[in-house]
């Protein structure tokens, strides 16, 4: 639903000093999507930092757990992806990733690659429950949006360093998964980047979010093998 | 003698190859080597050197198309009273057709210069707006006045050896921002997974191991950024 004009949308990113975690509803407010989400990626740790619900969360931590779907493309080739429909177009781009979330009501996608000056910082992404597709001038609207959204977001994580903690709100940290790492590099022998591989891959095989995956690592119930690599039920 | 037409074509080529090497992923160094020797073939030129001021304010010699320590010598007499030096100071190309019967301040440079055999010179401001970053000097072996159009092709050249350390330094700066910012986002990461290195060994929880790992740090006099480093790449164990 389409509740303000671009200009206002602009003019309230443009002084906007609240918190970031709300910043993907705002964007929505200009444009003919169902939801939206604003996610880190490039120079700064892959992360959700707003969704404006659980189908949008769900969206960002399918593709970052599965590193795939169009934010991953986005990313890769620093231009905006855009899928007027989803069901139709993603299981050829992005089998995992469409897989994932064909139970889902989703019928278009639209990401925008987020930099700050030269480097690129993240991803804004649109949804919509129907097919749908945007005008160009659309388009030009989000890259615009996109830019402001990128700088906000580049002084919010240099703020939230610098304070020393998580540079995403608590409710979308994947500290979880970090702190789960770190049990499997002791459990399976392994380098942190492997041991990163073995909880996606066991997410995958379990369709379970790698969230869930580290919960149970974390509460001891799964325990990874040295020999086998992989995971156990105890 | 080339004709017009040689080196309209070989002024073509030269611009070609030099926004190749500048769009490619490329090395400074080589790319002004290849600036420099484009500027003599294109200009008919002897010799030709490039320089840059450096951070305290001189000029040196950055690249030219022969590594003798007697031509650098002399670019560099140039550079401190020389036609060099004029086109650096008021940023604007600076003829010296006949070096023979140049000003007699310019003489340590005049003497070096024919003895080598160069008799003329051309230096061509490198700007950025109002402030200079370089010259780029073309020597002949031959007292001859340079034509406008050579004129104006050196200009270009030394336009496009600009644009070029623009781009580098624009790059470089991006790069440290960029490894500036990966390790302070990724210092979080670590400190995240050696709790889990730590609760694992330790059968304790991650908010203990948080405890553990900065009473340790304290009590070593090491920063929480190296021991959770220690941990994750298992250097470090207590």
């Amino acid at each position: 639903m389409v509740s303000g004009s671009f200009g206002d949308t602009l003019d309230l990113l443009r002084h906007y000093d609240g918190d970031e975690s709300l910043l993907a509803e705002v964007i929505t407010r200009s444009f003919p999507v169902s939801g939206a989400t604003i996610t880190l990626g490039g120079s700064l740790p892959g992360s959700t930092v707003s969704a404006t619900g659980r189908l949008a969360a769900l969206l960002d931590e399918v593709q970052l757990d599965l590193g795939e779907g169009p934010i991953w493309d986005a990313l890769k080739t620093m231009a905006p992806i855009i899928v007027t429909d989803l069901p139709r177009g993603a299981p050829s781009l992005w089998p995992a990733f469409a897989d994932t979330i064909a139970d889902e009501e989703l019928g278009a996608i639209f990401v925008f690659p987020m930099r700050f000056g030269r480097l690129l910082i993240g991803t804004v992404t649109l949804y919509s429950d129907d097919p749908v597709g945007l005008f160009v001038d659309e388009i030009g609207q989000m890259v615009l949006l996109t830019d402001m959204v990128g700088r906000l977001m580049m002084r919010a994580s240099l703020e939230r360093a610098a304070e020393g903690g998580d540079i995403v709100p608590e409710r979308f940290s994947r500290r979880t998964i970090h702190q789960a790492v770190g049990m499997i590099i002791v459990q399976a022998d392994v380098s942190a980047e492997d041991a990163e591989l073995l909880i996606r891959g066991h997410a995958f095989a379990e369709k379970a979010s790698m969230h869930d995956v580290a919960a149970d690592i974390l509460k001891r119930r799964l325990e990874f093998d040295p020999v086998t690599m992989w995971g156990e039920d105890r | 003698m080339m004709s017009a037409a040689e080196k309209e074509r070989l002024l073509n080529d030269a611009f070609a190859t030099v926004t190749s090497t500048l769009v490619r992923e490329h090395d400074l160094i080589e790319f002004l080597q290849t600036v420099v020797e484009l500027s003599r073939d294109v200009t008919g030129s002897s010799e030709v050197g490039l320089l840059l001021i450096d951070d305290a304010g001189r000029l040196d010699v950055v690249t030219s198309t022969r590594e003798s320590g007697d031509l650098i010598e002399t670019m560099e007499l140039g550079a401190e009273a020389g036609p060099c030096h004029e086109s650096f100071r008021t940023g604007t190309i600076i003829t010296d057709p006949d070096i023979a019967a140049s000003p007699v301040e310019w003489a340590r440079f005049r003497d070096a210069a024919l003895g080598l055999g160069l008799r003329s010179v051309v230096s061509v401001p490198m700007r950025v707006g109002d402030t200079n970053i370089g010259v780029l000097s073309l020597y002949r072996d031959s007292v001859v006045a340079a034509g406008e159009r050579d004129l104006r092709a050196a200009q270009a050249l030394a336009d496009i050896a600009t644009i070029g350390i623009l781009h580098e330094r624009q790059a470089r700066d991006a790069k440290v921002l960029e490894q500036q910012l990966a390790l302070t986002f990724n210092r979080r990461i670590a400190i995240e997974q050696a709790k889990g290195v730590l609760a694992q060994l330790h059968g304790i929880t991650p908010d203990a191991a948080f405890t553990e790992i900065r009473l340790y740090a304290r009590a070593q006099d090491l920063t929480l950024n190296d021991v959770a480093a220690g941990l994750v790449n298992r250097t470090l164990s207590f």
